[in-house]
């Protein structure tokens, strides 16, 4: 005889079984998380030291090529840099901007969109007004602004990125919170006492989670691509430190005799942000509720 | 004699934009509201949409403050009770339920929720407590890891019941606690509020403007219109004896049961009143069906909260020309 188990599956139980059925983030955050552990273990994996030049070994093919050899797989940049190597540290680089940037565009434009959306009057009149001013800043000329004064760094980058993008998250969040505060869960929180921070934390946060990581996604795609386009104007990362944008810089000028030196970390950057997206794809839908 | 509840002169005004080159206009949601209500009673609150139900609720719940008047409990002012006593004793349940729990939380979550804010007990002693309150509700208690979405608007209704009275309160206040309930539910969650009401010792207030419903459930109602109690009095008196036309209209308008007489001719016209230009005189004067020139002229007096009554010179006129 079979048994046939009517226990409602714990909480953890139904999220795995969600998992398995979205394929996009499945794929997505295996990618991720690849990267991840790529950017963690980089000493223990890179053949090479990244910064090692040999002069004798320069711009040497990849293996698949007839000129390539199993000793730099992905061959050598115009400095003769183990170009595989500069790959594997780049990671680092990238997610590290990524990332970052986000968990600082993130807590201001949430912060800033909670308390507008909230309290709406002269808070919300006075976050939409900065949001305005925000707007009206080109990036990438405040960068350039930043780096002529104080230098360009990867701390530079991640400052000026991180306190130049959190309008999408103030703008969405506020927007849904105005939707929220007006619900009785609120009322009702409120009628049994909640102080303003339960209510936002406990009560509001929660329910525009799906909406946040959705713009986080976005966003740590958008600073990737934002840090390789510093670096390639030479206003980001300094070389010698690895980054994907810095690497496609450095090989311009090598462009029509070396394709690859451009085409590997451009797949790379290509990858990393699609895979970031798929992810934001799935999360979204699995921690959606009303979706599942 | 003491009240748990009374509202003395209770009044709230908005400032309403009309556009941006108009100036703001005052809407008078209350004017002067005096209520009393003793402990284990309930006193129902009947009138249209617009009348200022919910605005009065949402000030007995503290989400508003008068603009004038005040609120006692227990004879107390409710400004000088601190916020965590008040929300001890005085619990909301919503009109919606569908709106009213947080679709994130599981049941058990919401229920406990009132006792975490207020750090009562440890983590297994407000489940247990929530497991307790969920069962005297009718809620099994498998539905404790489920989500709202999971259920039906009435067992909704009963988790939003169930949260109300975690922390064991005094007062209920419900707010059209039935009307987005299908008609099969309404009774289901009217009985069991009654049944709570005697176990527990509770006491309503209870908003709503299905006047059956009101009529066997509530001890005390007041008819109100464009924010003034207009009748007030004993179930009884209201319903059997309404002094008012406007209360009479009201109970002229509750549909039969029989299909074939269609919907009721209550005399009223189809003009809504307008809260922002309230008429001179008596503010029911321009629907009246029984209106005379005193009644454009002259404000009637308004209700007395010990005696009841209503607000109209017909029902004052007998003692006037006594006079």
């Amino acid at each position: 005889m079979t048994a046939i188990t009517t226990n409602p599956p714990s909480r953890a139980g139904r999220a795995f079984r969600r998992l398995a059925h979205h394929p996009s983030l499945l794929i997505g955050s295996g990618i991720v998380l690849l990267m991840v552990l790529i950017a963690i273990f980089a000493p223990l994996i890179a053949p090479h030291d990244p910064y090692v030049q040999d002069i004798s070994r320069r711009a040497v093919p990849p293996v698949w090529y007839e000129k390539g050899t199993w000793e730099n797989i992905l061959g050598t940049d115009q400095l003769g840099r183990d170009y595989l190597s500069r790959l594997i540290y780049g990671t680092r680089v990238s997610l590290l901007i990524g990332f970052s940037v986000v968990a600082i565009s993130g807590l201001i434009g949430t912060t800033l969109g909670l308390l507008a959306g909230y309290f709406g009057g002269k808070v919300d009149t006075f976050v939409t007004f900065i949001v305005t001013v925000r707007l009206a800043m080109p990036v990438i000329l405040v960068a350039l602004a930043v780096v002529a004064l104080f230098g360009g760094s990867m701390w530079v980058v991640i400052t000026v990125l991180g306190l130049l993008k959190w309008d999408r998250f103030a703008v969405v969040v506020r927007s849904t919170t105005q939707q929220i505060r007006a619900l009785d869960y609120i009322a009702s929180a409120r009628t049994a006492g909640a102080s303003t921070a339960w209510i936002l934390l406990r009560e509001v946060l929660p329910n525009i989670a799906p909406q946040l990581i959705v713009i986080a996604t976005i966003e740590v795609a958008s600073a990737i691509l934002m840090e390789a386009a510093l670096s390639f104007l030479g206003l980001g990362v300094q070389p010698p430190l690895p980054s994907w944008g810095l690497m496609i810089s450095e090989a311009k000028s090598y462009m029509f005799f070396s394709f690859w030196l451009i085409a590997i970390p451009g797949t790379a950057l290509a990858t990393l942000v699609f895979a970031i997206n798929l992810a934001g794809d799935g999360l979204r839908d699995m921690i959606t509720p009303e979706r599942s | 004699m003491s009240y748990l509840l009374e509202t003395v002169g209770l009044t709230r005004r908005f400032q309403v934009g009309q556009g941006m080159f108009k100036p703001k206009a005052t809407l008078h949601a209350l004017n002067g509201v005096d209520l009393r209500l003793k402990k284990g009673q309930v006193l129902g609150i009947v009138g249209e949409s617009g009348c200022g139900k919910s605005t009065l609720a949402k000030i007995l719940l503290g989400l508003l403050a008068p603009s004038e008047g005040s609120v006692l409990l227990d004879g107390k002012d409710i400004g000088t009770i601190g916020r965590m006593d008040f929300t001890r004793r005085v619990q909301p349940v919503f009109q919606d339920p569908f709106s009213s729990l947080n679709p994130r939380k599981t049941i058990a979550d919401i229920v406990t929720m009132p006792l975490r804010v207020h750090g009562i007990g440890t983590d297994a002693e407000r489940r247990k407590r929530a497991a307790g309150i969920m069962d005297m509700v009718g809620l099994p208690a498998r539905f404790a890891e489920r989500y709202p979405k999971e259920l039906s608007g009435g067992q909704r209704q009963r988790v939003a019941i169930a949260r109300a009275l975690v922390m064991n309160p005094d007062l209920i206040i419900c707010d059209e606690p039935t009307s987005a309930l299908d008609a099969s539910v309404q009774s289901q969650i009217l009985n069991l509020l009654m049944d709570l009401k005697r176990e527990l010792g509770l006491t309503y207030v209870f908003i709503s403007h299905n006047l059956s419903v009101v009529e066997h459930l509530v001890d005390q109602v007041a008819v109100m219109y464009l924010g003034r109690v207009v009748e007030l009095g004993s179930t009884a008196q209201v319903f059997d004896a309404p002094q008012h036309p406007y209360t009479r209209a009201l109970l002229d308008s509750a549909l039969t049961v029989a299909p074939s007489l269609g919907v009721p001719d209550i005399g009223l016209g189809t003009a809504f009143p307008n809260p922002l230009a309230i008429p001179p005189g008596c503010p029911f004067q321009p629907r009246c069906p029984r209106a005379f020139d005193l009644c454009s002229r002259v404000r009637p007096h308004p209700v007395d909260v010990a005696l009841g009554g209503a607000a109209c010179h017909l029902a004052e006129e007998p003692l006037r020309g006594a006079a």
